[in-house]
């Protein structure tokens, strides 16, 4: 794998990065929800995905949507019966509880699947590619790279032009002036929390057609979900979309140059966008300009 | 003023700790006990009081470990000695992690310094000399395996000691009450001149300087230590556990918590994973109902404080 196949392969990576981000940026922009269990959804995702791929002799599109759509309902039983009770300024007590939550369903998955890795495995598709301008692209990621971009983009048309969107929208800059205006805002906190959990999800399970996941994979998701939305910027579709990216890319050659360095390039990279923006970068340009 | 209490607390505190030092009881894991109660009333004094809620308190376990075993096995100093390395390399680290994370407020911060712990655990992984993801073994030249469990149990002891009666006296100084008013409502703290940022760096120098200690003391029992085990996020949430639990921002809540900790691991010890299950779900369960965790329960049927540290006018 050469270098500029690397990057094409971290941009693929990436797009899903991003809709893990998305998700988490959703949560908090509009509850004021920190969830700790997203990485744990994603990978429920993946296990769930592979369950029905294996038992039912459903298609992997419809298996998608199956997917996405019993994540959606888990997010919005999640905030309906759990996450809507610690509403408020201080968002440590909903940390807390997402946290216990992850740790519940990370040790059941070890319980009834073992600590093993697993991978999904997609049958022939998995070998499709072709060759352009010398290098080989494979299908697989270029599709899940589409899925990825037809999502952002559904988001965007989601949260611009629908009422649903203007409430989310509405949500996280005022929940006050939404009341008044007869929304009840824990419904569409339900509503929000089932869109995050199933962008989050859908991700996960194209993400397992890729790389292999376990039970502990959930942490190092959520860490890359924060790392995310800390580079791309809350409350802004592009900045995850790109920060997907870019963490994408850091990662496959990151992991092209040490195979055995997990995220670190991915955290390294991380430091290094904090660092920047910390540091006052003004003079050091103004004095690059004469 | 310090609101007077009918029972000093340092005579039951040297009831204890003697009859820690005295009964027969399995040092090995009463030495266990002590180290995770040292890092969990100084994780409380950082979350209970300052309002930082850190989820990568682990790194400094890692780092007190890792710095012990360096320094013993490349320098040859004595380990004992050398746990003073672990906590003025966990302070370093912990202040340069304030300057890296000096942006992050909040969730961020929380998250933020988790990334950081992982950091450490990939790079140790990494580290060649250090025995990368195999894990070193501590060969020191001067430990007398006589009195070497005795040592570390004593040493646990000692850094347990002093950690709860140092913390409960600087709440009892002017400090303390600049604390808890920050624990009660950060805004109006900052609003009567309480420097909220300063207040927060302090508790979080002496909580990493602590979890450094803890760390070197637990791995020099072990006398292994590798970088999965080390920077495991179990021990941060064993340490959240015992202070949600047994009742956040109180000094007797740690106490409690890491009773009922050590009495469920007892309970569920042929129970494998049964007992994270446990603790998830019990986790979420005080945060429902009780809030204040179980000395919060306990204060709200008798106004009782063991280490008295409220203020009244006058």
């Amino acid at each position: 794998m050469s270098f500029v196949e690397a990057i094409l392969n971290g941009l693929m990576v990436g797009g899903l990065y991003g809709l893990f981000g998305l998700g988490l940026a959703l949560a908090f922009g509009i509850m004021r929800i920190v969830n700790i269990a997203h990485g744990e959804f994603v990978v429920l995702a993946a296990y769930f995905g592979m369950i029905l791929l294996t038992l039912t002799p459903l298609p992997l599109p419809i298996v998608v949507v199956c997917v996405a759509a019993t994540a959606f309902v888990l997010g919005w039983l999640l905030q309906l019966a759990l996450l809507n009770r610690f509403l408020g300024p201080n968002p440590v007590p909903s940390m807390i509880v997402t946290l216990g939550l992850s740790i519940v369903v990370r040790n059941l998955l070890v319980r009834i699947f073992g600590a093993n890795i697993h991978s999904i495995d997609i049958g022939p598709l998995q070998n499709v590619g072709f060759r352009f301008l010398g290098l080989s692209i494979g299908a697989v990621p270029l599709i899940i790279f589409a899925v990825a971009l037809l999502l952002f983009f559904g988001m965007h048309m989601l949260l611009q032009h629908t009422t649903l969107g203007r409430a989310f929208r509405a949500a996280a800059d005022d929940f006050e002036i939404l009341e008044t205006l007869g929304f009840n805002r824990r419904r569409i906190y339900n509503v929000a929390m089932g869109v995050a959990v199933a962008l989050a999800a859908i991700a996960g399970l194209l993400l397992a057609m890729r790389s292999s996941f376990g039970p502990f994979s959930g942490v190092e998701r959520l860490l890359i979900a924060f790392e995310v939305v800390i580079i791309g910027g809350l409350g802004s579709l592009r900045g995850c979309f790109f920060g997907g990216l870019f963490l994408g890319v850091v990662q496959v050659v990151g992991l092209k140059l040490a195979p055995n360095s997990g995220p670190l390039f991915s955290h390294l990279a991380f430091f290094v966008v904090l660092l920047l923006r910390q540091a006052n970068l003004a003079p050091l340009l103004a004095w690059a300009r004469k | 003023m310090i609101a007077k209490t009918p029972l000093s607390p340092y005579l039951p505190m040297l009831v204890v700790v003697a009859a820690i030092a005295l009964a027969p009881i399995d040092r090995r894991l009463t030495m266990e006990m002590l180290l995770v109660f040292a890092m969990a009333q100084g994780w409380n004094l950082l979350c209970g009081y300052t309002g930082l809620l850190s989820f990568g308190h682990h790194a400094f376990v890692g780092l007190g470990a890792y710095v012990l075993y360096m320094t013993v096995n490349g320098a040859g100093l004595s380990p004992y000695l050398s746990l003073i390395n672990s906590a003025v390399a966990s302070v370093f680290v912990a202040l340069a992690m304030w300057g890296l994370l000096s942006r992050l407020r909040g969730a961020y911060f929380s998250i933020g310094i988790w990334v950081l712990a992982d950091s450490l655990r990939l790079l140790f992984a990494q580290w060649d000399w250090v025995g990368s993801s195999r894990g070193i073994v501590l060969t020191p030249a001067s430990i007398d395996p006589d009195t070497f469990a005795d040592t570390v149990f004593w040493l646990a002891l000692g850094l347990a000691f002093v950690t709860q009666l140092g913390i409960y006296l600087l709440l009892r100084r002017r400090t303390g009450l600049a604390l808890t008013a920050l624990r009660d409502n950060e805004a109006g703290a900052a609003s009567v001149g309480i420097a909220v940022a300063r207040n927060q760096l302090a508790a979080f120098l002496i909580s990493a300087a602590i979890f450094g200690l803890a760390g070197g003391i637990y791995y020099l029992s072990v006398l292994y230590v590798d970088p999965t085990g080390a920077f495991d996020i179990d021990w941060q949430i064993r340490i959240l556990f015992i202070v949600i639990v047994g009742g956040v921002g109180t000094l007797e809540g740690p106490i409690v918590g890491t009773l009922l900790y050590f009495g469920l691991r007892e309970l569920f010890r042929n129970a494998g994973d049964l007992l994270l299950i446990f603790q998830g779900v019990t986790a979420m369960i005080v945060m429902l109902a009780a809030p204040g965790g179980l000395w919060g329960l306990v204060q709200a049927k008798i106004p009782l404080q063991v280490f008295s540290t409220r203020w009244t006018a006058g």
